[in-house]
């Protein structure tokens, strides 16, 4: 009987695909956010808005995972971003072989970035690399303010929060304050931005980072 | 939810690390398991059941180490409970936690031995 130690990363062929990933998005100057959150919390809501705020300003691409369907992907289409559908047919999480592929599909030269929209889940995505340079986790007030504290492992891998549809707190209960107090317990580095997709309120804090983050990246920034 | 992925991912690394010894035989695996990773170790250890079957890693036992989390006090380190550390931190009064750990998803090692062995 012997032991042999691995000390191996179970998702180790995940990650290597992943970083082949970055290294395609890089010699393209492309960057990658991975846009995750629970069903409904409004991902596409935030494509579409973003196309019509930085028509212009920056040439967005996107990856939209579903279960099932193509609608997320043809949303984004119609307003006016490059757009791929993903459609997983029962898988939980997007992962960086299935990224590839589109990658391979995507006018890349053409983009200054792209936002890879996972399949509506707080759980499984947080654990697949996909290649991204930076991970927004969305949470809208109407799922309730204990989502960071119940999904932990989603909340600690983002770089950014943003806390969608504010317009309906007059109508809920919801604490701003402790989403973002639970969510900077697991990530003390993210920003948290709250906004509403519907009426725009607070949207040019989310662009304004979307922006610079492209900027700093570019720049040659991590 | 993904735990059935995550069982065949364990079972391909360790068949591969085992394509240079076709007289070995896997006895156990082991590998640790963050609380925060998103996978579920009594699910991982059911599924493993299904991706082994049928395969020379079949009879190979799973053993899963889960390792936890903790919160730390950024002004001054303290450790505490995940996931309700103490409002305020008891060495230094400060009230900012992180929470570090718990994400481990790694295969740790495997025990082996030779076909003949008893």
């Amino acid at each position: 009987m012997s032991k042999v130690d691995l000390g191996q990363q179970i998702l180790g062929a995940n990650l290597r695909l992943a970083d082949r990933n970055r290294a395609r998005l890089k010699e393209c100057g492309v960057f990658a956010l991975n846009l995750m959150s629970g069903p409904g919390a409004g991902k596409t809501s935030l494509l579409e808005r973003t196309a019509r705020a930085l028509a212009g300003q920056a040439r967005l691409g996107v990856i939209a995972g579903d279960v099932q369907t193509t609608q997320d992907a043809d949303r984004a289409a119609a307003a006016g971003l490059v757009a791929r559908p993903i459609e997983t047919r029962g898988a939980c999480h997007l992962d960086a072989k299935m990224v590839a592929q589109e990658l391979e599909r995507l006018p890349l030269d053409e983009l200054d970035a792209l936002i890879i929209e996972n399949v509506g889940n707080l759980v499984c995505p947080a654990a697949f690399d996909l290649g991204q340079h930076a991970r927004a986790v969305m949470v809208s007030v109407a799922e309730g303010d204990d989502k960071p504290s119940k999904y932990p492992a989603m909340f600690r891998v983002a770089d950014v929060v943003l806390v969608n549809k504010i317009d309906l707190l007059p109508y809920i209960d919801c604490s701003l304050e402790r989403i973002e107090r639970d969510a900077r317990r697991l990530q003390p580095d993210a920003r948290v931005l709250a906004l509403s997709c519907k009426t725009g309120e607070g949207f040019s804090e989310w662009t304004q980072w979307l922006l610079e983050r492209v900027q700093q990246w570019k720049a040659g920034a991590p | 939810m993904h735990e059935l992925s995550i069982a065949r991912s364990i079972a391909e690394a360790v068949e591969q690390q085992c394509a240079q010894r076709p007289g070995a035989v896997v006895d156990a695996v082991r590998v640790r398991i963050g609380r925060l990773s998103g996978v579920a170790a009594e699910s991982l250890q059911f599924c493993w059941e299904l991706a082994v079957q049928d395969t020379r890693l079949a009879g190979a036992r799973l053993e899963i180490e889960v390792t936890e989390p903790h919160c730390r006090c950024r002004r001054c380190g303290a450790e505490a409970a995940f996931p309700d550390p103490p409002e305020q931190c008891p060495q230094c009064g400060a009230d900012e936690w992180t929470v570090e750990g718990g994400a481990d998803l790694t295969l740790a090692s495997m025990e082996l031995r030779e076909e003949e062995d008893p």
